[in-house]
């Protein structure tokens, strides 16, 4: 149980390396969502899904380092980045369920 | 209980060129094993291949069973990368935490980092940053712990402030160490290799050395 808990700290402390530069692309999608409705909701999808390839690019290339953090507790690349992609995802939909309960 | 870690046979190349095509080395709890060799000969890129970051052709082994990524049983195995890999944005205190080290001693041992458990990583000295690095690894609970260059960034007391940890807890654990610094290393080791031209051979007398003009004190006597 403890190490389901370390682990789960440990995405979550891997997910703050670019949370910033999400939250904005997820609260501007979140934003149209509600302006434009169902409408855009494809074109939010990619958006998303591509605005999160790049911060893939980036986080992997300028955070290299930071990954031995991650592996000397037995996390790989892999998990962190699915589990934090996950986490994003899931946070993306939340705020359009929100944009669209609050039109 | 005695534990042995062997890498063998690990053969590794970047872009068509050999780094690594001979290597066997073999290191236990309770020792020291020094990793000595020029600068560009592979040693970081040997403890990445034991340590299974880095993809190469290998058989590590712990007590004769294989394993293909150690990292990924941190009971096992941690690594000490030359370069600072800390979040900068954590604070002491959650470093810690996450290691399982032990805070309170760490202030008492040191007490110039007394009261600065809140602090960020990022805010620390070069020096300090990596004493922290060294010290998580050092007494984390793995069985063995890969240190590429320890002493580098470290003040001379820091410097023999860790070698005294790290002889104090080879009782725990095996060490795998290099760094550019041989002196160190030898004072600390129990066991040497030598790699050089993508191979590892036991260092016993000034001999192995070769014509590698690698000047280790020990065998001065």
């Amino acid at each position: 149980m403890k190490s389901l808990f370390l682990r789960a700290g440990l995405v979550l402390t891997f997910y703050r390396s670019f949370v910033a530069a999400s939250a904005v692309i997820t609260t501007c999608c979140a934003g149209l969502f509600w302006r434009y409705g169902f409408g855009v909701f494809v074109g939010l999808f990619w958006l998303k899904v591509l605005s999160l390839g790049v911060l893939f690019y980036f986080v992997n290339d300028f955070k290299r380092a930071e990954y031995y953090y991650y592996h000397n507790l037995g996390m790989s690349k892999h998990i962190l980045w699915t589990c934090a992609f996950a986490l994003d995802f899931g946070l993306f939909v939340v705020a359009l369920i929100a944009a669209s309960n609050f039109r | 209980m005695k534990h042995t870690l062997e890498a063998d046979s690990v053969r590794l190349q970047y872009n068509g060129r050999k780094v690594l095509s001979d290597v066997y080395l073999k290191c236990e709890t309770g020792k020291v094993t020094g990793l000595l060799g020029r600068n560009g000969q592979g040693k970081s890129s040997l403890m990445k291949a034991i340590f299974g970051s880095v993809d190469a052709e290998k058989s590590v082994r712990f007590d004769n069973r294989v394993r293909r990524k150690p990292y990924e049983d941190p009971r096992l195995i941690r690594y000490l990368p030359q370069f600072n890999f800390i979040p900068k944005f954590l604070r002491l205190r959650k470093v810690f935490l996450d290691y399982d080290a032990d805070w309170s001693l760490f202030e008492r041992t040191f007490p110039n980092f007394s009261g600065r458990g809140n602090e960020r990583i990022g805010n620390l000295s070069g020096g300090e940053n990596r004493f922290v690095e060294l010290f998580v690894l050092i007494t984390s609970t793995a069985q063995f712990a890969l240190l590429d260059e320890p002493f580098t960034h470290l003040s001379p007391l820091q410097t023999e402030a860790m070698k005294a940890l790290i002889i104090a807890e080879k009782v725990n654990k095996g060490f795998l160490v290099t760094d550019h610094m041989f002196q160190h290393v030898t004072e600390v080791a129990d066991d040497l290799y030598l790699l050089v031209d993508g191979k590892t051979r036991r260092v016993t007398n000034p001999e192995d050395l070769g014509n590698t003009r690698l000047y280790v004190k020990r065998f001065e006597q």
